[in-house]
């Protein structure tokens, strides 16, 4: 039984699939949009960060529950 | 599992553990006083030498600061520089000891779940005292019940996920990528761990050290905006 706990934990480090798919997304169109319009670059590139930072959070609270499971193991 | 943290020191009598990481806070803050003190001895109107690199450092922060705040950035450069530089600095002090290399002792301030939450309850209570400042007491509680009253549970909430969520990226990526690095390290000893500590290390610590704050002044902003009503 001991190895369902590391099976937990992979499962919870799924989280990190929606995080790649809208870091994706996120950066297709923030490239796009300097490809449109490159005198916005500087503004464009804050967003994308700030959207990238939200978006990884879920794959971060992902690992921080892996990482939970495996600490009381 | 090793989460890369050794006790260097206990505190006698009192028992405090004083770890690796306490004492690369430490290197981080001394580095960043000492430069500051020897940058701005002898200030001139015309600068000469180290006094030209903190006129940069400066003036791109308050630049920064301004493109999201507007005027009211100017009270809250002094603290978003300070996070700023801590966290640059902390976060790419490992990779330039090759923290992956000397068995985890050298390591980024943030490799500890304590700094980060440190960092981040500092950033709650300066938007929430920001807030306060800006609408009075009254005028923040009474911030608290907008739009609609009942939202009132999910607005008190939102002052423990930000930090909450604050801390725990910062600390997920910095340690997310040590345990990768440590992975790489054992899997390809050669050529690869440096190139990887160059990612890992270097341009994700200044990237995270960035993200928080710019998620620092997005919050303060949103608190000390005027809404036209």
């Amino acid at each position: 039984m001991e190895g369902m706990v590391f099976l937990a934990a992979a499962i919870a480090v799924f989280t990190g699939v929606g995080a790649g798919i809208s870091i994706g997304i996120a950066a297709g169109k923030a490239s796009e949009a300097v490809a449109r319009q490159p005198e916005a670059a500087g503004k464009i590139r804050t967003m994308l960060l700030l959207g990238c930072a939200l978006a990884e959070a879920t794959a971060i609270y992902g690992l921080a529950i892996a990482l939970m499971i495996l600490g009381n193991a | 599992m090793d989460d890369g943290i050794r006790v260097m020191w206990n505190i006698p009598f009192l028992d405090i553990p004083i770890t690796n990481v306490v004492v690369m806070s430490w290197i981080a803050m001394a580095v960043i006083i000492a430069w500051a003190v020897i940058s701005t001895r002898k200030m001139k109107l015309v600068p000469v030498g180290l006094q030209n690199t903190a006129e940069i450092v400066v003036e791109a922060l308050t630049n920064f600061a301004e493109d999201i705040m507007g005027h009211a950035a100017k009270k809250f450069v002094p603290y978003l520089g300070t996070i700023a530089l801590f966290l640059a600095i902390s976060n790419t002090l490992g990779a330039l000891f090759m923290s992956g290399l000397t068995g985890g002792l050298v390591a980024p301030t943030t490799r500890g779940l304590a700094i980060p939450a440190a960092l981040a309850i500092m950033t709650i209570l300066v938007v929430i005292g920001a807030g306060i400042q800006k609408k009075g007491v009254i005028g923040f509680i009474k911030s608290l019940f907008q739009p609609i009253f009942f939202l009132f549970p999910f607005n008190l909430l939102e002052f423990f996920i930000k930090p909450l969520s604050l801390s725990m990226r910062l600390y997920g990526n910095i340690f997310g990528a040590y345990i990768l690095m440590e992975m790489i390290i054992h899997a390809v000893p050669v050529v690869l761990p440096s190139i990887a500590c160059l990612y890992f290390d270097l341009f994700d610590g200044l990237l995270q050290a960035f993200v928080f704050v710019l998620l620092t002044s997005l919050y303060i902003s949103e608190e000390v905006e005027d809404k036209e009503e």
